[in-house]
């Protein structure tokens, strides 16, 4: 065992810092906390985003002929580990460059990926993801928006939910029927949609915090030319693959926030400040904050492991085990909050945050069927009903 | 980022495992569950034989010089396979106390007969009616000229039935020391304590008037912390194997056992537990295995992940052995099937050494304070 970063990443690691340094403003680290107007901050971290384009850092990830620096598991590491340090902003582009680029690299026509990874990479265009119905949530192979060629376009009409900056996007990763009577999962198309076209209806849903979360789409008649159509016609369940794979391959580096909300929780309870004085006196808090710090702990521990499974070449479950118990210790870190503040706990920003914290377990796929498909796929168990 | 054991480790997992399923199978365990001594001369000297006792000590003591990860593998083996018996005791708690607390004197006359295996040892931090407190013994010496005279009484002496020579903590008029007692010597009187984990065997120490060599040079209660640093990782390191194997048990009984015209693992409530299991399981193996990383490489950090090891084991892994008798069902639940043994195994690993309560406490210190 050696936990030492290899000599690239810790150079890299050294050329970031100073860049930061030199180039990350006060605006661009202060848009990142949710006040202010919304579209201002949208501006900012779009000028942001394009300074870390032009540096070369807005995906890292991504091979060098897209714009990208090829890096690998290491040094993608020290990339997350830099940026939570000094507080700056990602990308205005989250699922597009982590879900919905590798999709088009790796089903793309040359024209798709020229006309827009780059635009993508730089923020110009936002990407939204649009998977989920009413009707096809954790199911999502039933999913019944309807795409019937006509000519050289589809012609799509349903309905999309639950679609994260469906507000904002100009672009959508789509997923529709195209044939109806194929068994669920073979019928399925991919369509990349410019959202601004005409028949495609952007509704906000308000989200239990009672802020604008996610959108509905509605589509009528939208017609979307064939050349936009990502990968073979009824083959949309494979590319669906490659997003919702990488989606879940991301999440090596996801114990630097909540640890970091660990930490600042042990502080705020040894402060005079807190409600009723220091709370690290009171045994019962102490044992508290000591097992919500042990779960901290071991998820980034378990994270490790899983990057150096993958660096090695192991074949270990502790990649796919990440986010179900990242999503475990972000809801006792709310719940916990909650207690040490008392009647605070209802008010204001620590109030949308206990409620925020009831989507972990449910975006980006359920605790449940997650746990589905370890049992399945990491413990070989057969399909349940 | 290298999480991983090197091949040389690996080589000795296999070592260690193929000596214990030869030499020391189920049957083997089962037939030593009665026994206060948990091992036999064969089976001693078979770890002998492997360069297993000495691991840990310097080779210019003739010992193998090994450090915790090499340990580890050991351990967990030993816990994998419930292997009964003083190795933990005498090759890791009677080491670890010399190393930190021991004089060179101290060191020079117990190392070498330890890693050649001739002797065995074993440790008494712990007394009746004190749960795990440590650090202040009653059992107290009695200064008398070269040696000193020790009375009192210590519990929970891990593999008293099986040692030779005694490391005994006592109060002295300057503070905690540490003695070596010889277990047949004048005074001494050692009793079985049987508990209810057959593969893990104590006793009680009865001290009067016994003669006794002085370990440390005063002030001992530093070392006899880092020496409970190591034990802790050690103990924990034994748990990954047991709670493995028996994650490994269920896995395997959902897998064969029908009801309803299907096997239980198509039950997405059986499903679900097993995915906890390994949960669970993945997330103590992580601790364990940094823990035993860091108590060699990173000293200052030894404290921190040893006690988080423990706190998390101590609560995880005994869950786990309990849900994999839930998914055994009745069968689970008769001394004829196995698992009952690995929840044993591991509440003695939740129940000695300090307890759940003990190490978040320490735990909250080291965050909080
Ligand atoms: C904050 C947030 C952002 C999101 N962003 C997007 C987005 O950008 N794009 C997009 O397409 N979608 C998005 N989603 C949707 C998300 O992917 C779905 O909510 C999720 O997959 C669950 O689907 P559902 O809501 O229809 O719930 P359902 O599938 O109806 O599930 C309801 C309950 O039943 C359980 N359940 C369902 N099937 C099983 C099963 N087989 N076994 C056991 N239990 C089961 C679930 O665990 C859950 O508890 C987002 C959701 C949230 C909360």
């Amino acid at each position: 065992m050696d936990f030492s970063y290899p000599p690239e990443a810790e150079a890299f690691r050294q050329e970031l810092r100073t860049w930061l340094d030199a180039n990350l403003d006060d605006a661009s680290r202060a848009a990142r906390l949710d006040e202010g107007d919304p579209g201002e901050r949208l501006e900012v971290l779009r000028r942001w985003n394009r300074t870390l384009a032009d540096a070369g850092y807005a995906a890292v990830s991504w091979p060098s002929e897209y714009g990208g620096r090829d890096a690998g598991v290491m040094e993608q590491v020290v990339f997350s580990e830099e940026m939570h340090r000094a507080g700056a902003p990602g990308t205005v582009n989250p699922i597009g460059i982590a879900n919905i680029a590798p999709s088009i690299m790796s089903w793309g026509t040359q024209e798709q990926k020229s006309r827009f990874l780059q635009r993508m990479l730089r923020g110009d265009d936002i990407w939204c993801q649009g998977f989920s119905e009413p009707g096809a949530g954790s199911d999502l192979a039933s999913l019944r928006t309807r795409a019937v060629l006509d000519g050289d376009h589809y012609v799509v009409d349903g309905q999309k939910v639950w679609n994260t900056f469906g507000d904002i996007a100009n672009y959508c990763e789509l997923l529709v029927r195209t044939d109806p009577d194929a068994p669920k999962h073979r019928g399925i198309t991919c369509l990349l949609v410019d959202m601004k076209q005409p028949g495609i209806t952007v509704r906000p849903l308000v989200t239990i915090t009672g802020e604008k979360g996610f959108s509905e789409l509605f589509f009528d008649s939208v017609r979307v030319p064939v050349e936009s159509r990502l990968g073979p016609e009824n083959e949309g369940w494979k590319v669906a693959m490659t997003t919702l794979n990488n989606e879940r391959g991301g999440v090596a580096s996801l114990h630097l926030q909540v640890r970091k909300k660990i930490r600042s929780l042990c502080e705020e309870a040894a402060s005079p400040e807190l409600p009723g004085g220091p709370a690290t006196s009171d045994p019962r808090t102490r044992e508290r904050l000591a097992q919500l710090y042990l779960e901290g702990e071991t998820l980034k521990l378990l994270s490790d492991r899983a990057i150096s499974a993958s660096v090695h070449g192991r074949a270990g479950p502790e990649g796919s085990l990440v986010k179900l118990v990242w999503s475990r210790v972000e809801q006792h870190v709310a719940e916990l909050e909650g207690e040490l503040f008392g009647p605070e706990a209802l008010l204001g920003a620590r109030g949308r945050r206990r409620l925020s914290a009831r989507s972990m377990t449910i975006a980006g796929g359920t605790t449940q069927v997650n746990k589905n498909v370890v049992a399945q796929r990491v413990l070989g168990l057969p399909r349940n009903r | 980022m290298d999480f991983e054991f090197s091949e040389e480790q690996e080589q000795l997992r296999e070592t260690v495992r193929r000596f214990l399923e030869e030499r020391a199978p189920i049957e083997t365990v089962r037939s030593l569950l009665d026994d206060p001594r948990g091992t036999t001369d064969e089976l001693w000297k078979g770890t002998v034989q492997l360069g297993l006792p000495g691991l840990l000590i310097p080779e210019a003591f003739g010992g193998g010089g090994g450090g915790m990860l090499e340990m580890g593998v050991v351990l967990e083996e030993m816990g994998r396979h419930l292997h009964p018996g003083p190795y933990l005791s005498s090759a890791l708690s009677a080491v670890a106390l010399l190393r930190a607390a021991g004089t060179d004197d101290a060191r020079e006359r117990w190392f070498p007969a330890l890693a050649d295996g001739s002797l065995v040892a074993t440790v008494a931090l712990f007394e009746a009616g004190q749960r795990y407190e440590w650090r202040t013994p009653t059992l107290r010496s009695v200064d008398a000229g070269e040696r000193c005279l020790l009375s009192g009484e210590k519990s929970f002496v891990p593999d008293l039935a099986a040692a030779d020579v005694c490391f005994v903590t006592a109060a002295t008029d300057d503070g905690t020391g540490i003695f070596g007692v010889e277990c047949n010597a004048a005074g001494v009187e050692t009793l079985p304590l049987p508990s209810i984990d057959g593969t893990r065997h104590h006793g009680t120490l009865r001290l009067d008037a016994a003669e006794a060599r002085r370990v440390d040079a005063g002030g001992a209660t530093d070392g006899i912390a880092t020496a409970l640093d190591f034990i802790h990782v050690g103990t924990v390191a034994d748990g990954v194997g047991a709670a493995t194997r028996a994650f490994e048990l269920a896995l395997e009984y959902a897998r064969q056992r029908e009801q309803f015209g299907t096997t239980i693992g198509s039950f997405q409530a059986v499903q679900h537990l097993l995915t906890d299991m390994l949960t669970e399981l993945e997330l103590g193996r992580a601790a364990a295995y940094y823990a035993l990383w860091a108590a060699d490489a990173d000293p200052d950090d030894r404290r921190r992940t040893s006690i988080l090891a423990k706190a998390f084991a101590c609560q995880a892994f005994p869950r786990i052995a309990e849900d994999a008798i839930q998914i055994f069902g009745g069968v689970g639940y008769t001394w004829e099937y196995d698992i009952h043994l690995y929840y044993k195994r591991l509440l003695t690993l939740r129940h000695t050494f300090g307890g759940v309560t003990e190490s978040l406490d320490e735990l909250a210190s080291i965050i909080l304070d």
